[in-house]
């Protein structure tokens, strides 16, 4: 068994690289399976802290939650219904590093009516109302929600990317506030990407109607089915152009489609996606064009097989226990 | 703790010790297997709440301990089956490290309630390691500190800290063998 990364793999600390390497090697030996299960038990036992908790205000914790237990058995079924029925959410995990699960912590009733969805790295997450509206969230993106009745609207707010199908509601339109903007529609489907670190905003519209406000609510352009605004913040201006469609639903199906795409841009999507870290030492690289599909569940070693198989271009990785690890492109 | 006490008693004090006794050694576990504090506490939380809820009804002889670790085993079991369904075909490295930590929590038996004799087996056999590798044992076990952590704040290198991770798990677990239900190996601990 490798001793350096042994205590990575008992921390939890190791990178997706080195755990590949080690559970490869664990799958050859049913004795070396056998004494990892032995090492874990034992770093289970020993790493027992003595009392670093408050365990008094745990126990309060705890008792509240039994109290409140009780209270909501004597509920009416009628005010149950009014306090859980505000949002069925649904949120399913697609491939990616990390790996996703169903969180029952998403379906707590907040005070203040703004619910919040996350999708951290390497996955997709599905949200659903009970009006039929439903949200795809990308990799590393968070989306905030607020019905509100005052003004008669739906209110979101982006980061990353996400793709929409909104339930058409004649008198409540659907806003989305995506950095600068904000994307104003009845009932309508479209993707917005909005990651903080680009330097553009892009709505692509797919079916309906939508607009495009400034903060301040002053319109800026009017969407029709099959055009995308790219907005570009460095220069605030935005450019429309016309979209195809399979390339905008390709990433909530699990895949990286590209079309003729700068190697930089595709770096930067890949090291979103899986978590590196990349360089590239010969700036004439950065300009290289690729066009393909690649599945999302393909690991980076053969990711860049893939890219390199086509663009001819060098590349080292260069592996780091505990932080990203990096890729240099030369 | 008789079980008869508590349910006849109905008292918050009782089940109080309960808790202080047991709740942070089945968060420890349900933490270690699930990775996320959160969702460990959860699940303790539920136990606990449960053992509450059906105290009257439970059979006397029945052992509470038993009850709350397979409670918390059971559920931290499911939920990484339930992660594992989810990720079915999707990712392969996760999927086996999924399949290890199932496998790994599967094993796991009650005697893991047995706290304060382990934790003083645990306790000597930590004495017995030299100090050089009982400093940096404890560093990693007590303070989380990464190997590289460890190595800056010792002026060591990296590999030596490594080295003494390895040095102090393999002598740990000679001394701990007859203690631990694990099966032993007897192939070399580093090939």
């Amino acid at each position: 068994m490798k001793e350096k990364l042994l205590h990575n793999i008992l921390t939890n600390n190791a990178t997706p690289v080195e755990k590949e390497e080690f559970y490869r090697h664990l799958e050859n030996s049913k004795e070396e399976q056998e004494l990892f299960f032995e090492l874990k038990s034992l770093w289970l036992r020993s790493t027992m802290q003595h009392t670093s908790v408050d365990i008094d205000s745990e126990f309060e914790d705890l008792w509240k939650q039994i109290k409140n237990k009780k209270k909501h058995f004597r509920l009416t079924l009628e005010k149950k219904i009014l306090r859980y029925a505000a949002m069925f959410i649904i949120i399913l995990g697609i491939g990616g590093i990390s790996g996703y699960f169903i969180s029952k912590n998403s379906i707590k009733y907040s005070e203040t009516g703004i619910h919040k969805y996350t999708a951290m790295r390497g996955s997709v997450s599905i949200i659903e109302f009970p009006d039929g509206t439903k949200i795809w969230l990308n990799s590393e993106s968070e989306l905030s929600f607020k019905e509100d009745h005052k003004n008669n609207q739906r209110i979101a707010e982006l980061t990353g990317e996400a793709y929409f199908e909104i339930a058409h509601k004649e008198d409540c339109p659907f806003l989305v506030k995506a950095g600068k903007l904000v994307i104003r529609d009845l009932g309508t489907t479209f993707n917005i990407k909005a990651y903080k670190d680009d330097n553009y905003i892009e709505t692509s519209l797919v079916e309906g109607k939508a607009d495009i406000l400034t903060q301040s609510g002053k319109a800026i352009i009017a969407l029709h089915p099959g055009e995308s605004a790219m907005y570009l913040s460095d220069e605030n201006k935005m450019k429309l152009r016309s979209i195809s469609n399979n390339v905008l639903s390709a990433w909530r199906n699990g895949k990286f489609v590209i079309r003729d795409q700068r190697l930089e841009d595709i770096f930067k999507e890949l090291s979103r996606w899986y978590g590196f870290e990349f360089q590239f030492k010969n700036n004439k690289l950065r300009n290289y064009r690729f066009t393909g599909n690649i599945k999302k569940t393909t690991t980076v070693i053969h990711v860049l097989k893939i890219l390199n198989a086509s663009t001819e271009f060098n590349y080292r990785i260069i592996e780091n226990a505990d932080k990203p690890d990096k890729i240099i492109v030369y | 703790m008789s079980i008869i006490e508590l349910s006849s008693i109905n008292n918050k004090k009782t089940f109080r010790n309960i808790f202080n006794n047991y709740f942070q050694p089945l968060c420890h576990l349900s933490t270690y297997y699930l990775g996320n504090k959160d969702e460990a506490k959860e699940v303790v939380q539920e136990a606990f709440v449960k053992l509450w809820e059906i105290r009257k009804e439970l059979d006397p002889n029945s052992n509470i301990k038993n009850f709350l670790f397979t409670m918390v085993k059971n559920n931290c079991l499911n939920i990484l089956k339930r992660r594992q369904l989810l990720l079915k075909h999707h990712n392969k490295i996760r999927e086996t490290e999924l399949r290890y930590q199932y496998e790994s929590l599967n094993r796991i038996t009650e005697d893991y309630m047995e706290i304060k004799e382990m934790k003083e087996k645990i306790e000597v056999a930590i004495k017995k390691l030299p100090e050089h590798c009982r400093n940096i044992f404890e560093m990693s076990r007590f303070n989380d500190m990464k190997n590289r952590e460890i190595a800056e704040k010792l002026e060591i290198s990296q590999k030596a800290v490594e080295a003494q991770m390895t040095k102090a798990l393999k002598i740990l677990r000679c001394e701990l063998k007859d203690y631990l239900p694990l099966i032993m190996i007897a192939t070399n601990f580093i090939k």
